[in-house]
């Protein structure tokens, strides 16, 4: 354990380092490889309302009379994310920030545009683009928590033993020592939300989705959870995209952040947050940058 | 061990039973069955010669006083071992106790005539009798063959069925009606059809136990499938996981609470037709002895017949909830 944390520390070190040096720059890790590239996504659902019955389609129906009501949720979105970023989509709920999301996880398919990971369209969901949801009753309650985590690498076809040590690792990343056995039910809804992350990372996936993963839990959990995300973030070489409809949060964690405005959801603005991790919440370039984001998503 | 293989090995436990049970519904036929060295026994053969009077073998005042007795003495073990003996089990031993001391004084005041309420030890002793004869064994044996033959077909048809129907939305829409119009048909009113359909014999009351057991498994089933939650299903895509995944790995865990549940309920009406189907169609089985005791105006037979029913009852239906606790673990 202890040489774990020192371990994250001098990571955490260096990369502190690194971005003081490239400071000027507008991105603090940047190597230029796209990860994640979305062209001119947009996404509308069709809304059809009979005999008191709302129902959502994705696709209009070929048999209707009726005129179904257009929702239009995501309009034009062109963004690309870089490796090794962290990206937070910030936006008023209904915005359509979860759907690009669930777009990006290949959970749903934009109505035009293109979405690349690597080079290549989105078809489905992937390991690669692991997904860590909102709810922690994502995590499936017939296991223990070291058998969710070894459930990705079970589905790769990786074998017992290389397995074995993986989620041994990842257990220890996520600093759930000694709860290997126990069931879902006996943990906190923080500690359930860190299984969610394990399970998510153990699979070194090349994005790690997160919607909203700390939305449900109260602020004491959340700001640690905060913390530990950005420390496990450090000591692995990966990129996040991060929704959130809480702009400091956004302030704390992201290296740059994508203002949404109110639906149909679009980027008002890309703001690139310039400060070392670990952020200071009462530092007043915090609040600087706070400030302005609480203005962009007012107007 | 994990879930999966706890749930095969359960499986596997059923199939074998049913392989097993399967040859004896062809030697037990409607005339004869056949005792421990393999002659036949004639079922009609029955102890019909009154072996016990009331209050011949057991002494009711004895019988009360050594159950009172019983009921002190666990009451000053639970007080002595607090940590070994369980209250929850003194307390229901308890009060079995108390309602046994009231029944057989209810008797023994003379306020009720014993043919009317045959007393505990009257029971008792009648049921001693008939073990001594085989004549109980081969009873029990009947129906639990049948019971079981019947319940495992019903596993084996409605948990697949279920799945299948669950997993396909239009062809539940197709299939519901159908089945919710037979599902409220109690069973016992298909025995003419079913003595029509498959004679006399054990097929037919096999047919009703089945349809008992069937509905509650298969609809338990098919709402446990649909109340799988999407994001345990989008959970295993996101993981890597396949369709077989999405099935074997997330719909059976999640939906097997509430299949097991419909197991356990599926066998209890199951246990409720055996009984029904057993007054007609059979000559052998708990049902037909309490049938043919009443014929004969037997009461204590009738009475011990209902005793062995509801003893073996609460012995499968602590099996099954044992069984349940073992493979859920998560709740």
């Amino acid at each position: 354990m202890k040489t774990s944390i020192e371990q994250n520390r001098e990571v955490s070190m260096m990369k502190r380092n690194i971005g003081q040096t490239s400071g000027t720059e507008n991105k603090i890790i940047h190597n230029g490889r796209h990860v994640i590239e979305i062209e001119n996504v947009t996404k509308s659902f069709f809304v059809y309302t009979s005999h008191g019955e709302t129902v959502i389609t994705e696709k209009k129906r070929f048999f209707s009379r009726k005129k179904p009501c257009e929702l239009v949720v995501l309009k034009d979105v062109t963004l690309s994310i870089d490796h090794g970023e962290f990206v937070a989509f910030l936006g008023p709920s209904g915005c359509g920030k979860s759907t690009l999301l669930r777009i990006l996880a290949g959970f749903e398919s934009p109505s035009g545009g293109t979405v690349k990971c690597k080079d290549e369209c989105i078809q489905g969901p992937h390991p690669q683009r692991a997904m860590v949801f909102q709810s922690e009753r994502a995590v499936f309650p017939w296991l223990t928590v070291e058998s969710n985590i070894a459930l990705g690498p079970k589905l790769q076809g990786m074998n017992a033993e290389k397995r074995k040590a993986q989620v041994a690792k990842t257990i220890e990343l996520i600093q759930l020592t000694g709860f290997e056995k126990s069931y879902p039910k006996t943990l906190s809804g923080g500690m359930l939300q860190r299984v969610a992350v394990g399970r998510a990372i153990v699979n070194h996936p090349e994005v790690l989705l997160m919607d909203e993963p700390f939305g449900a839990l109260d602020a004491l959990t959340r700001n640690s959870l905060q913390d530990h995300l950005i420390k496990i973030w450090q000591s692995i070489d990966q990129t996040i995209v991060f929704v959130t409809h809480d702009i400091e949060e956004a302030a704390y964690l992201a290296n740059r952040v994508i203002v949404f405005t109110s639906r149909p959801g679009q980027i008002r603005e890309v703001v690139t947050i310039d400060l070392p991790h670990p952020r200071e919440r009462t530092s007043p370039q915090f609040i600087e940058y706070r400030n302005n984001l609480a203005n962009l998503i007012k107007h | 061990m994990e879930f999966r293989k706890k749930v095969f090995a359960l499986a596997a436990v059923m199939a074998l039973g049913f392989l097993l049970l399967v040859p004896f519904a062809v030697t037990y036929g409607a005339e004869q069955v056949y005792d421990q060295k393999g002659g036949p026994v004639d079922t009609w053969n029955r102890p019909l010669e009154k072996e016990f009077k009331v209050g011949e073998v057991y002494d009711p005042v004895h019988f009360m006083i050594g159950v009172a007795i019983g009921v002190v003495i666990l009451h000053l073990l639970k007080s002595k071992f607090p940590k070994i003996v369980p209250v929850v089990l003194v307390r229901a031993l308890t009060s079995v106790g108390v309602v046994l001391i009231a029944w057989e004084m209810i008797v023994y005041m003379q306020l009720v005539r014993s043919v009317l309420l045959p007393p505990p030890t009257t029971v008792i002793a009648k049921l001693q009798g008939h073990w001594g004869k085989d004549y109980l064994q081969i009873h029990i044996l009947a129906s639990l063959q049948r019971l079981f033959i019947a319940f495992f077909l019903a596993v084996f048809t409605g948990v697949p069925l279920g799945f299948i129907v669950a997993n396909f939305r239009r062809f539940s829409d197709y299939v519901d009606p159908i089945l919710n119009l037979i599902r409220v048909i109690p069973p016992p009113a298909w025995l003419p059809f079913a003595i029509l359909w498959f004679g006399i014999g054990n097929p037919p009351s096999i047919y009703i136990i089945w349809l008992g057991c069937f509905f509650p498994i298969f609809m338990n089933t098919m709402r446990g499938i649909r109340n799988t939650q999407q994001i345990h299903i989008e959970s295993v895509l996101n993981l890597g996981g396949k369709r077989m995944d999405v099935y074997g790995r997330v719909m059976l865990p999640s939906a097997f609470p509430t299949i097991f549940t419909g197991v356990r309920i599926g066998f209890g009406i199951g246990w409720v037709c055996l009984i029904t189907a057993e007054l007609v169609a059979v000559d052998a089985g708990l049902g037909w002895m309490i049938e043919d005791a009443r014929n004969l105006l037997d009461t204590p037979t009738v009475l011990g017949g209902m005793v062995v029913i509801s003893m073996l009852g609460i012995i499968f239906d602590t099996i099954l909830r044992k069984s349940e606790q073992a493979i859920v673990r998560w709740q």
